[in-house]
């Protein structure tokens, strides 16, 4: 079982975790000017590198808060967890 | 006319909570407090999961911007009247949500070894200290756990209740 930082309750079981896939996809200021590819795109599209991977995660049975995470998607290694609207550590 | 008084959610289980050292606190007034801290007229604990007191209240931390207030000597509609007043000025939210969960509250010295045959936290004196309290998994259900000075309150969802209860009591056999 993998060891979750939350970034206000500190390291808890992944099982007190959800995921929310990939972190900073916005969306798109004028829907209605996105052509229909453009539309899917923002919808189903998302990266899948292997190496280091931005995304969301939400403290589904602590303090029910979303934050983003780093996390290696050869190794499961968590880099870094942080609020969403900040920049990960260097 | 017959009256029926209110009855507390755990009160069918006072034989099981007695086999595992706890009693129920019943009707428990229990606030929902949302604001965006700091507020200058409250004691708001802002380290995560932490509890403060106040004398007549405690306030629990549950997020960033969220606590839960409770008191045993205030009715539900004087403290939410009181956090109100107390916030007036702020965008806020307070809600009275004493129904949402049953507490109860664990008294034995091996109460922390007994909570952790059902809960992944860290309950080690050393970091597991009164003024700690932490949502969390409990019998795989969410509890609210709060530390205080030789005792434990459990905070379920009243529904979930007498499974907690239950789990926890088959730890001691």
């Amino acid at each position: 079982m993998l060891l979750i930082r939350c970034p206000w309750c500190g390291p808890r079981d992944e099982v007190e975790f959800r995921y929310g896939g990939q972190a900073g996809i916005s969306y798109p200021s004028d829907p209605d000017a996105l052509s229909d590819e453009e539309w899917a795109d923002y919808l189903f599209m998302r990266d899948n590198p292997k190496g280091e991977f931005r995304e969301r995660w939400v403290h589904a049975h602590g303090c029910r808060r979303w934050f983003n995470a780093v996390r290696s998607t050869v190794t499961h290694e968590i880099r870094a967890t942080f609020p969403i609207g900040e920049e990960p550590p260097a | 006319m017959r009256v029926e008084r209110a009855r507390s959610p755990l009160v069918a289980l006072e034989g099981d909570l007695a086999r595992i050292g706890a009693r129920e606190v019943a009707f428990l007034a229990q606030v929902s407090v949302r604001v965006r801290p700091p507020v200058d007229a409250l004691e708001l604990p802002t380290e995560p999961n932490t509890w403060a007191t106040d004398g007549e209240r405690e306030l629990l931390w549950l997020g960033p911007d969220e606590w839960l207030a409770v008191s045993e000597t205030l009715p539900a509609d004087q403290l939410a009247g009181r956090l109100e007043r107390a916030l007036a000025g702020a965008p806020h939210a307070v809600v009275d949500v004493s129904a949402a969960r049953a507490v109860f509250e664990l008294r034995g010295g091996d109460r922390l070894d007994l909570l952790s045959a059902e809960c992944g936290l860290d309950l080690h004196p050393r970091v597991w200290r009164p003024g700690v309290c932490a949502q969390t998994l409990l019998a795989d259900v969410d509890a609210l756990l709060q530390e205080r000075e030789g005792s434990t309150r459990v905070f379920v969802r009243p529904s979930f209740a007498a499974h907690v209860v239950r789990r926890l009591s088959a730890g001691i056999g």
